[in-house]
């Protein structure tokens, strides 16, 4: 004789979202708090900023001095790189000045290196500045 | 199952998502490094450069770890909620991605992806539906796979499952596919896109094309220039995947006016209603970020604020990566067999080349950004 | 005495149930006939608890009908069947399914209807003969 047993699926309960629609809107609600966190920590928060090469190359000249202001646009120091250039699918080498501008306003607390050093690429701290409370770095 | 309160839910996700935070942590701050500093067959650092095993793919090997050698292959209770929040922190992390792009630079590469998803996506959906019904797939499950491989989605596959009255069990067994292929690629794809010298563009587009789902996407594209930047791989094939992802709910409203039109019934289905359900909100997120970006709202590029939202961004995403990895159930994913599998494989397989010529064929190395 | 029947649906876990019949005929014994569902939940980062649910949901109510007309056919025998529906991996749950029943043997079909995972991991009916503590019966 057969003997049945009704069976229910265990429905598993959302713990935070209830559905796709939530979780989108969490994540909406996520990425503004993470946008806003970060550009009110930038303009109010930090206090200074570790100005480090841009690139791998030589300092030629450095454009600024300790406790100097400076404002977006100005030239901070200029330096010689190595471009790599996409020149009819080859890839071409060339030696060049570039002058690397602030993308802040603030003042220069420290000047770290000097001209003629070689720095390497996010290693090299070259400048320490301090960005213009208010203002995005 | 009952409602939990706030407080409770919340501090069910902080064990699972403690682990996921932590290894990340570990990874970026202890593994990586010291990988970077091992002098492994003369080279330092080999390991990172040539292997790619950069923090991006570590993190979802371990998660691999995790789920099938400690966990043995489920994710235990306490951690199950923990790690669910992997989706919130993709979904976060595509929404911020909307950042790397101005409108207009959106508008460029967009109108190009359009054109080629499109034509992928549909092209693999007639494929299958030639090939199912050569080898003998019923109809349903045709109308599933066809979704499946075409879009590349499991929420596709769904969708059109219950459209289509397919099969639970088999529905099951067209997931399992199209997870195998993905996670195949998803590993096998950096290594072949620099050993064909791809650009960043290049290799973004032709892994956006829908062999992968979103989250393989973003990995894959991470792992093969973990920088996040506009014109990094990333960026690119993330334009793709949204495009890709928001013909979801038009594939649906396809493939099931295609199955009803053989059957006696018919069911009423309205692409509004699809359009409304289906479509992935977060997408609106993104285009948020991007009208952010494009009023320079964001800091300018090379700002400070920039490297630092973009730091965060790869830390979201690292977490999310681990989440991927403990997603990843390899048995599984073996243990399908059958019918699907071979439509799965053979359509995977095809618009993979086919993609990978098509693209090293008329993509240009540089794009318009 | 207690036996358990793992069912997925194939010819040969027909078999399997059939040849079970008998011997619990034989032997007074009652039988469970067990299905395995596969967890889906956990399967991709891509499925949300809504589809989650509405999957399992369907391979629930799909498990339930097949395993009723597999018990039906033996209806008119005289053993004691119960039903039995578990979620995740096949071995893993036959395994935990004759600790809780208690079954004094495991009776399986020699193979299943799963395809290419049986070539590469070798077939669940070896698995959970190479890892139940009980006695396993499989049936050719």
């Amino acid at each position: 004789m057969a003997k049945k047993k009704p069976q229910e699926t265990t429905g598993k309960g959302m713990t935070v979202f209830k559905s796709d629609r939530h979780e989108d809107i969490g994540a909406i609600i996520f990425s503004v708090v993470v946008v806003a966190g970060v550009l009110i920590y930038m303009a109010f928060f930090v206090g200074t900023i570790s100005f480090a090469a841009p690139s791998d190359g030589k300092i030629l000249s450095i454009g600024v001095v300790e406790n100097a202001p400076i404002k977006t646009g100005d030239v901070l120091l200029t330096m010689e790189v190595k471009e790599k250039k996409l020149v009819h699918g080859k890839t071409e080498e060339k030696v060049v000045k570039k002058e690397i501008k602030s993308k802040m306003n603030g003042t220069v607390i420290g000047v770290k290196k000097a001209a003629g050093d070689q720095v390497k690429k996010g290693k090299d701290v070259i400048m320490v500045l301090k960005p213009r409370t208010g203002t995005l770095p | 199952m009952g409602e939990q309160s706030l407080v409770r839910r919340i501090l069910a996700i902080i064990p699972g998502l403690a682990m996921m935070v932590l290894t990340l942590y570990v990874l970026r701050t202890y593994v990586e490094p010291w990988m970077g500093n091992q002098v492994v067959l003369g080279q330092k650092g080999w390991l990172v450069k040539s292997l790619n095993l950069n923090y991006i793919l570590m993190a979802i090997i371990v998660g691999l770890f995790y789920r099938n050698v400690l966990f043995r292959g489920k994710i235990p209770g306490w951690a199950e909620e923990g790690f669910r929040t992997t989706r919130l922190f993709i979904k976060t992390g595509v929404i911020l991605l909307g950042s790397l792009y101005t409108l207009q630079s959106l508008a460029k590469v967009g109108s190009i992806a359009i054109l080629l998803i499109l034509s992928f996506v549909f092209g693999t959906i007639i494929f299958v539906m030639w090939f199912g019904r050569y080898i003998g797939m019923d109809r349903s499950m045709i109308g599933t796979m066809s979704a499946a491989c075409g879009v590349c989605g499991v929420s596709a596959a769904i969708a059109t499952s219950t459209a289509v009255k397919a099969k639970p069990s088999d529905v099951a067994l067209a997931l399992a596919t199209i997870l195998g292929f993905g996670v195949l690629t998803m590993f096998i794809s950096p290594i072949l896109g620099k050993l064909m010298q791809m650009s960043d563009y290049q290799f973004g587009a032709w892994v956006g094309t829908g062999i992968l789902n979103s989250g393989q996407v973003l990995a894959t594209c991470l792992a093969f220039n973990p920088a996040i930047a506009p014109g990094t791989a990333v960026a690119y094939g993330e334009i793709w995947n949204v495009v890709r992802v928001v013909s979801i709910p038009f594939v649906v409203f396809f493939i099931t006016v295609w199955f009803w039109r053989g059957e006696a019934a018919s069911e009423k289905i309205s692409l509004l209603t699809l359009l409304r359900d289906k479509f992935p909100l977060f997408v609106l997120g993104f285009f948020g970020m991007t009208i952010l970006s494009s009023l320079d709202l964001l800091g300018q590029e090379g700002s400070h604020t920039l490297k630092l939202l973009r730091e965060v961004m790869a830390w979201i995403f690292g977490i999310g990566l681990v989440g991927i990895g403990a997603y990843i159930d390899v048995r599984e994913i073996l243990a399908a067999g059958g019918k699907p599998l071979k439509v799965g494989f053979a359509a995977g397989f095809i618009k993979y080349v086919i993609a990978l010529a098509v693209i090293l064929l008329f993509l240009p190395k540089e794009a318009a950004f | 005495m207690n036996l358990l029947v793992a069912h997925d649906g194939s010819e040969q876990s027909d078999k399997a149930l059939a040849a079970a019949y008998q011997l619990a005929e034989k032997l007074g014994a009652a039988i469970t006939v067990l299905t395995v569902v596969p967890d889906l939940c956990l399967s991709s980062e891509e499925v949300s608890i809504n589809e989650c649910n509405l999957i399992t949901k369907s391979l629930y109510t799909d498990a339930q009908a097949a395993l009723q007309r597999a018990v039906d056919k033996g209806a008119d025998k005289a053993v004691k069947i119960e039903v039995l529906i578990k979620e995740g991996h096949p071995v893993d749950q036959i395994i935990a399914a004759a600790a809780e029943t208690k079954a004094d043997f495991i009776v399986l079909g020699a193979h299943g209807k799963h395809g290419g995972g049986k070539y590469l991991l070798g077939s669940v009916s070896s698995k959970v003969a190479m890892h139940s503590n009980g006695n396993v019966i499989i049936i050719k």
